[in-house]
């Protein structure tokens, strides 16, 4: 029987010591802010905008919105950003995604300094990660990288599969895994031998997109299985890219789906910006 | 009027006194009684006449103030507005009723005795620090939140409204402009054809729309449907038949919930007129782990309580929302990782039969099969399908009854079934005793059903013709 990997608590936790972090700077003098811009009203970013900037409130991280209307302009956006990289109490950026049609995302997202990139999106961020220099990394591999260590999972020398290519959790998640000294397969769509190579995993993090694909036949015992996906079953329950039921039996650690990954990128978040407050310093 | 009337008494009395009192003089008085009668009369006539024309000039105003209310009230329930535009609207219609109210005492204050203003002035404190209370406590629950300056602009234009209609009563000529106009809160999209112009229509709607501000305002229950089961939503939700829910403890039911998601969760709500009633949809979003979600309730007015007859939970993006067939869902999964645009029709008795319309481009995401190593068709982008849903569209339909009490069951029509969808609806037919037109529910009488209900034939079924072309 595996050990739940508890996202809900560990993510409360990372919470709490930035809580802690944040008052101590600003004791010193320093107050932490973060810019969090939104063009148009989509309900679900308006959603997603709102609780960032709870969670700000919540570790005492000063937050400045921008509600911009839709048809906001390029240049316009543009010029916000650009503004915002240059002040000096103004320590992470983030524009949420999607924006509008008619603005060009990737264009927007050079446009933020990479000092002040704390969604990790920045190809420079990017760049950094690949060849071990300072910069921020994208939330929810992150996040995992967190959930292993504080779950006293050791990396260092695991065969680690990951199955998903994705610029956002798939790529930086292996980077992430390769910087702790793991040995890391990268499986997607072209992989011949799906099942063979996730059986050799000792951590199978898996980012595949689709429900319940991943059963006893994938792993090998006391595997430590991380779940990244969320859907609804057939019951209209919710569950991951792994089949819970097959694989917790013999995995020696797994996260639950809800209450594993998903609770540790807004965490992640809220890192970046109070690491943006001094990585660079 | 009671001015008037009591001129009249002190005239009849002081009359009545000097009569009695003054009889030797009597000729003289009684002619200059008469002329004092004369002169108090034309003075009480012209009284009068000023107290109607202060009157009539206040009333004819009010008609253009509840058409402006009138129309801040249907921007707010139907336009798609930012947070700080219901902030604004919704403090724009209280101050109209402010203004009003603060006009209609000076009225008050030119056609009403002394003793009448000194009673009414002290109700009217009494009301100023009731209203104020009851503005801040709807507002308490959203402290901090952006939608907290809405529900108590809302609260205060609901009851300075109420107040002004109240006192409107005294003015002479007012008792007729005293009840509340009917708001007609159509959704301009749908078809007018569907709705009666008679009079138990428009107090039913009535009804309707003032239980649903009732409940924006915070004061209304919705009620689950009795037969609502919360199989048909995410688990961990109450969405159990029997329970209430106000606008402050929706977020309670579902306890999924981030502690930090759901922050003051965006209300929108829509209308729509069908032909078998008016139907509310309420949404919301929030956040669960790293995804928003909407949750979408379908009401009803049932036995002047509303009454949830559906729920829709929508991922990301995936807005339900209704068009001329029904409410309009793209379901992100429907077990087997295929997309599919869902109507669900609701009939009579508000029990609702589900439309499915799986294209072979079925539209959503690109989806790689990893075992059998083949992409899926690509797919296009959803929106436009769940805005514009046509069940002509549909390459082939999977139609599906919905009883509340029972389960889904699917079958699709025409070459599409499988044996083991049949087995499906085979088994949960005979378990729940569902029959065809009454006819038993074998896997002929299913497939034949199936069959009929092709693309080509959908508008000429019986159940569906009320849609054709609305």
């Amino acid at each position: 029987m595996a050990t739940l990997i508890d996202g809900k608590r560990i993510s409360k936790e990372i919470k709490d010591e930035l809580k802690d972090k944040v008052a101590a700077l600003k004791e010193q003098g320093k107050e932490i802010g973060m810019a969090v811009i939104q063009v148009g009203n989509d309900p679900a970013s308006s959603v997603y905008v709102g609780n960032k900037k709870k969670a700000c409130e919540y570790i005492g991280i000063r937050s400045e919105s921008y509600e911009l209307p839709e048809e906001t302009t390029q240049e316009e956006l543009i010029e916000l950003i650009e503004k915002l990289n240059n002040d000096d109490k103004i320590h992470g950026i983030l524009v949420q995604l999607p924006v509008p049609k008619h603005i060009d995302e990737d264009t927007v997202i050079k446009a933020i300094s990479p000092k002040k990139d704390v969604d990790g999106f920045h190809p420079q961020s990017v760049g950094a990660l690949s060849i071990g220099q300072p910069g921020f990394v994208s939330c929810t591999p992150a996040g995992i990288i967190q959930l292993l260590k504080r779950s006293n999972i050791d990396i260092e020398g695991k065969e680690c599969v990951v199955i998903g290519r994705s610029n956002i959790v798939g790529k930086p998640m292996a980077l992430l895994l390769l910087r702790e000294n793991g040995t890391v397969t990268v499986c997607h769509s072209r992989t011949k031998n799906l099942k063979e190579v996730c059986k050799r995993a000792d951590i199978l993090v898996v980012a595949i997109g689709k429900p319940k694909m991943i059963d006893a036949s994938y792993v090998k015992d006391g595997v430590v299985v991380i779940d990244v996906g969320i859907h609804r079953n057939e019951n209209n329950k919710l569950c991951g890219d792994v089949d819970f039921d097959s694989v917790e039996p013999v995995a020696s650690a797994i996260t639950p789906v809800p209450g594993g990954v998903g609770p540790m990128t807004i965490a992640m978040l809220m890192n970046n910006c109070v690491e943006a407050a001094t990585m660079f310093e | 009027m009671k001015k008037m009337r009591k001129m009249v008494t002190a005239i009849i009395l002081a009359t009545s006194l000097l009569a009695c009192v003054g009889c030797g003089k009597k000729d003289a008085d009684t002619t200059k009684d008469t002329k004092k009668e004369q002169t108090e009369s034309e003075v009480s006539n012209d009284t009068t006449e000023e107290t109607e024309d202060y009157a009539k000039a206040f009333l004819d105003k009010f008609a253009d103030i509840e058409k402006q209310a009138k129309e801040l009230s249907d921007s707010i329930e139907n336009d798609d507005l930012s947070q700080t535009e219901y902030n604004t609207k919704s403090g724009d219609l209280y101050a109209l009723w402010d203004d009003c109210l603060n006009e209609l005492w000076g009225v008050l204050d030119k056609t009403l005795s002394k003793e009448d203003m000194e009673k009414l002035t002290e109700e009217e404190n009494t009301w100023i620090a009731d209203k104020d209370k009851q503005i801040t406590d709807a507002g308490a629950e959203y402290e901090g939140g952006s939608i907290q300056p809405m529900i108590e602009s809302m609260k205060g234009a609901e009851l300075t409204e109420k107040r002004v209609r109240e006192l409107i009563k005294l003015l002479p000529g007012g008792e007729s402009v005293g009840s509340s106009d009917e708001t007609s809160t159509d959704d301009s999209s749908t078809d007018d054809s569907s709705t009666d112009d008679s009079s138990s229509d428009a107090s039913s709607s009535d009804k309707l729309n003032n239980l649903f501000d009732d409940f924006l305002a915070g004061n209304a229950e919705v009620k689950i449907s009795d037969k609502l089961q919360n199989e048909n939503v995410m688990n961990d939700t109450a969405y159990n038949a029997g329970n209430s829910f106000t606008l402050k403890t929706l977020e309670s039911l579902n306890s999924l919930w981030e502690p930090v998601s759901g922050v003051d969760p965006k209300v929108q709500y829509t209308i729509f007129e069908n032909p078998n009633g008016k139907l509310y949809g309420l949404s919301f979003e929030y956040q669960l782990e790293a995804t928003a979600f909407t949750e979408f309730f379908v009401i009803s007015e049932n036995d002047g309580e509303l009454r949830v007859d559906f729920v829709i939970d929508a991922w990301e993006r995936r807005y339900p929302m209704f068009n001329k067939y029904g409410v309009v869902f793209d379901d992100g999964s429907n077990g087997a990782g295929a997309h599919a645009t869902n109507v669900f029709v609701p009939t009579k008795d508000f029990e609702y039969v589900m439309l499915s319309a799986q294209e072979n481009n079925a539209p959503g995401w690109n989806f790689y099969d990893y075992e059998t190593q083949q992409e899926e068709q690509p797919m296009t982008n959803i929106m436009d399908d769940v805005v514009n849903s046509s069940i002509e569209n549909a390459e082939s339909i999977i139609f599906t009854k919905t009883e509340v009490n029972k389960k889904y069951y699917y079958y699709y029509l025409a070459d599409d079934i499988t044996q083991d969808m049949v087995d499906i609806i085979d088994g949960i037919a005979k378990k729940y005793d569902f029959t065809f037109d009454g006819k038993e529910a074998t896997d002929a009488a299913i497939l034949q059903y199936a069959k009929e209900l092709s693309v080509d034939n959908i508008y000429n079924n019986e159940d569906f013709a009320q849609w054709k072309d609305k």
